[in-house]
């Protein structure tokens, strides 16, 4: 005890009259590592505001599937404003999503957003059944599972028009006569037309319960806003959705396998499953709560529901999507969503025939579709008559985020109009954009802190030794006259130490000051970038560089700490081999 | 007498900058008795230094080195630093005081850690500094120190813990002669006050001729 004293009487002796040695080596270290905090401390404050408009967002998510459930009772009770109201919420959509095309400067289709409800009376269909049963029949020998015709003169890239053919051709008819000018308008706008009679369609809708209805089907404008809005990404849109509501039937497994061996963008599966894992039917809760960044927490969800279903590794799914199909499928029934989740599974499956992969037999169409189209149309939710769970709907209504979300924008599920419940789910939409920027942020940032890190810490060691390597005379002549090793190593060590706390002290001022001017600067520009971004949910969310956690600025300081001692030891270790003569005569 | 240190066959080699081996010492033996003070004199580069640094244990060497049964020679580096810290003053040519302690820290260090009570250190470096007319020099940094002044510390330094041996490598190598002969007076004064016995290497001829016998070196090896 009394030798430590004596060592750190030394060590101050050392501090005491080495002042402009003590403020270089300070400075110099304190200037890389400034630059390590404000990086990270200003990362971690944008990352922690873009999280909670995500959370916002999510939360709406959530939400709407509360007011999503109402929707579900009051179709159960047979409401009969519901239709309308739907119709009607629609209709606005429809205006709205026109003008979002426009602004994004892309196609205005006229013709299929001038004609939305294309009546079953519209398209009418000849029986080629023999001819399709033939090929089918083919097909199905070659490949061992049901094929759909091989589509001829499809491209590659673009969008094709499927509908029961009337003599082998497609017509459409308006008030009871063929309406040319209509068909030569739809054929002007899409790549290809392909005629698929009921018949070609029975090994697919062989288990519906129901069959499609032209009332409930305005896909063709849903489609085409689905292409000129998410554009790449309906396909896969498409499936994810029913991957995710039914991944455990063998269906999602064939459309996985399709998908697993075509380049079809499989981000929205995982968001979508994502989403929807708080049931715990989809995809285990641990999965998701061991995930820690949206894109990990991506990926393992994605890989738990491959692995789930196929109890195999997979290989990482491809990224991009090559082909865009829209289509009509008409029929004679009532109005169901399954249907119409079943006509754009067939879509898809038609799709990726058309591209030349293999085949996806669509059966057991009831569990498919139970809720496919649900949360993916933007009109369409409330067309689904399969209610959620009870357990869900409690779930999202207890969850934090969506408490939240609830009470800031006095939304009570209960009475919530459908106006509110629409704008809620556009958040849906919306969370995914933060979720890739957030990605995209925490790589940049962590490229950068690491890099500036490493930069940082050379820096910090070269200094620090300097402090060793400038003290070998002094150290030679402890060791000549006899003084403990641990003595010497005591003095430097605690020497150094000092050195550091100071270091990492004037750091994180330092550090502070400069986030404070940058935040001064920059918090109001990135608080509008937010708002302009994100709208509504990110109305109060200020941006501030400030919010880093304090323990990060407790955490620099003992990583300057560490990484001044260390280097300290370091630098004392390699001058043990030293000569105490050799270093004696060094400074003679 | 009975020899205190005796000195057998004791060689020296090096290998600076791993390049060739240069033999320092060659075979040296000598016996040194108690109390005794021993010049060491020899032109420069005869081994006069490496001598000292081989009897403290400084540097490996072959042969025997045995200070009162102490094979200095065969301790670890660690169990000779003890040994030093107990049993050895060392004196340079260069003083070799820390700046950044004071005339009285620098004179206590050693003994400090030598497990000598606090009390007991601060009266013998205050005693020490009054025998050596520094007494009033205590609270001074070396640099503002002569240098006659800065070897008397270095000596009171060597003394604190009443060592056997003082080893003064050129003590008065850097003073003119009024203070070489003061020094010289210390050193006296220290073997008769502490009874430590003392080796110099020196090349001052009045140096040596003040010391009770003279042990000349050239090329490595004694020669009478």
């Amino acid at each position: 005890m009394s030798n430590f004293s004596l060592v750190f009487r030394i060590a101050l002796a050392k501090l005491r009259t080495r002042k402009l040695r003590v403020v270089l080596t300070v400075c110099a270290s304190c200037l890389a590592f400034t630059l390590v905090f404000v990086a990270i401390a200003a990362s971690v404050s944008v990352f922690d505001s873009l999280t909670r408009a995500s959370d916002r967002l999510y939360a709406g998510a959530s939400y709407i599937e509360v007011v999503d459930s109402n929707y579900t009772k009051q179709l159960k009770a047979d409401d009969p404003s519901f239709v309308s109201l739907v119709r009607q919420q629609y209709n606005s959509d429809k205006e709205k999503y026109k003008n979002l095309i426009k602004a994004a400067g892309l196609e205005y289709d006229e013709f299929l957003f001038e004609n939305p409800i294309v009546k079953q009376d519209d398209i009418e269909s000849v029986d080629q059944s023999s001819q399709y049963a033939q090929r089918i029949q083919i097909e199905h020998t070659k490949a061992s599972q049901p094929r759909i015709p091989t589509m001829d003169g499809v491209l590659e890239v673009g969008r094709a028009v499927v509908a029961k053919p009337m003599n082998g051709e497609l017509i459409i008819m308006k008030d009871g006569r063929v309406d040319q000018a209509r068909k030569d308008a739809l054929v002007s706008k899409v790549d290809a037309i392909t005629l698929i009679p009921d018949e070609a369609l029975a090994p697919y809708v062989a288990e519906s319960t129901v069959a499609p209805d032209a009332d409930q089907i305005p896909l063709l404008l849903n489609m085409q806003m689905y292409r000129d809005i998410f554009g790449k990404r309906s396909i896969a849109s498409t499936l994810g959705t029913h991957i995710d509501m039914c991944y455990r039937n063998s269906v999602a497994k064939n459309i996985f396998e399709t998908l697993r061996f075509s380049n079809i963008d499989m981000t929205d599966v995982s968001r979508v499953s994502y989403k929807r894992s708080g049931d715990g039917q989809c995809v285990p809760p641990e999965v998701v709560k061991n995930s820690r960044t949206a894109e990990r927490r991506k990926n393992d969800v994605k890989k738990a529901v491959i692995d789930k279903q196929f109890g195999v590794e997979t290989e990482p799914l491809v990224e991009k999507v090559t082909f865009v199909l829209t289509g009509v499928l008409p029929s004679n029934s009532i109005a169901d969503s399954n249907t119409q989740g079943l006509a754009l599974g067939v879509e898809a499956a038609i799709g990726m025939a058309a591209i030349g992969r293999s085949v996806i037999p669509v059966t057991q169409s009831e569990k498919l579709l139970s809720t496919g189209i649900f949360s993916l149309s933007p009109y369409g939710y409330g067309l689904n008559y399969e209610p959620l769970s009870t357990a869900h709907i409690m779930k999202a209504k207890d969850a934090r985020t969506a408490s939240d979300y609830v009470r800031k924008y006095h939304c009570d599920p209960m009475i919530c109009s459908s106006t509110q419940a629409l704008g809620v789910r556009e958040l849906t939409t919306g969370y995914y954009p933060i979720a890739v920027a957030k990605d995209n942020l925490a790589k940049i940032t962590q490229g950068i802190a690491v890099t500036v890190f490493c930069f940082s810490v050379i820096i910090m060691a070269a200094t620090f030794s300097r402090i060793v390597d400038d003290g070998r005379r002094e150290v030679a002549i402890y060791r000549a006259i006899g003084i403990p090793g641990r003595a010497i190593w005591g003095v430097f060590i605690l020497y150094g130490a000092v050195v550091a706390l100071m270091t990492g002290i004037l750091s994180l001022f330092v550090s502070y000051i400069w986030l404070w001017i940058l935040d001064r600067q920059e918090s109001n520009n990135l608080t509008q970038v937010l708002y302009a971004r994100f709208g509504e949910p990110a109305r109060d969310l200020s941006v501030t560089l400030l919010g880093a956690p304090h323990w990060l600025g407790i955490l620099l300081v003992a990583m300057i700490f560490a990484c001044g001692v260390i280097s300290i030891i370091i630098a004392l270790t390699i001058q043990r081999r030293h000569s105490v003569v050799d270093d004696l005569r060094l400074t003679e | 007498m009975a020899s205190i240190i005796q000195l057998k066959d004791v060689t020296v080699t090096v290998r600076p900058n791993n390049g060739h081996r240069i033999t320092i010492l060659k075979n040296v033996s000598f016996d040194i008795d108690r109390s005794e003070i021993v010049a060491v004199m020899g032109p420069s580069g005869s081994g006069k230094s490496t001598l000292l640094h081989a009897m403290s244990g400084l540097i490996p060497s072959e042969g025997d080195i045995e200070l009162d049964g102490i094979k200095v020679n065969k301790l670890s580096r660690t169990q000779a630093a003890a040994w030093r810290l107990k049993n050895v003053g060392f004196v340079f040519q260069a003083f070799y005081l820390q700046s950044y302690l004071t005339v009285i820290q620098n004179i206590i260090t050693p003994g400090s850690f030598a497990s000598i009570p606090k009390q007991d250190v601060m009266q013998r470096a205050m005693g020490l500094l009054e025998r050596l007319g520094m007494s009033d020099k205590a609270e001074r940094y070396p640099d503002e120190l002569s240098g006659g002044e800065m070897q008397r510390v270095a000596i009171a330094r060597a003394m604190v813990c009443t060592p056997m041996y003082v080893f003064a490598d050129e003590p008065t190598g850097n003073l003119d002669a009024t203070n070489a002969a003061h020094i010289i007076d210390s050193l006296l004064e220290m073997r008769k006050l502490y009874g430590a016995t003392i080796i110099i290497v020196t090349h001052s001829p009045s140096v040596a001729s003040r010391c009770d016998r003279v042990v000349y070196m050239k090329d490595g090896a004694i020669y009478e």
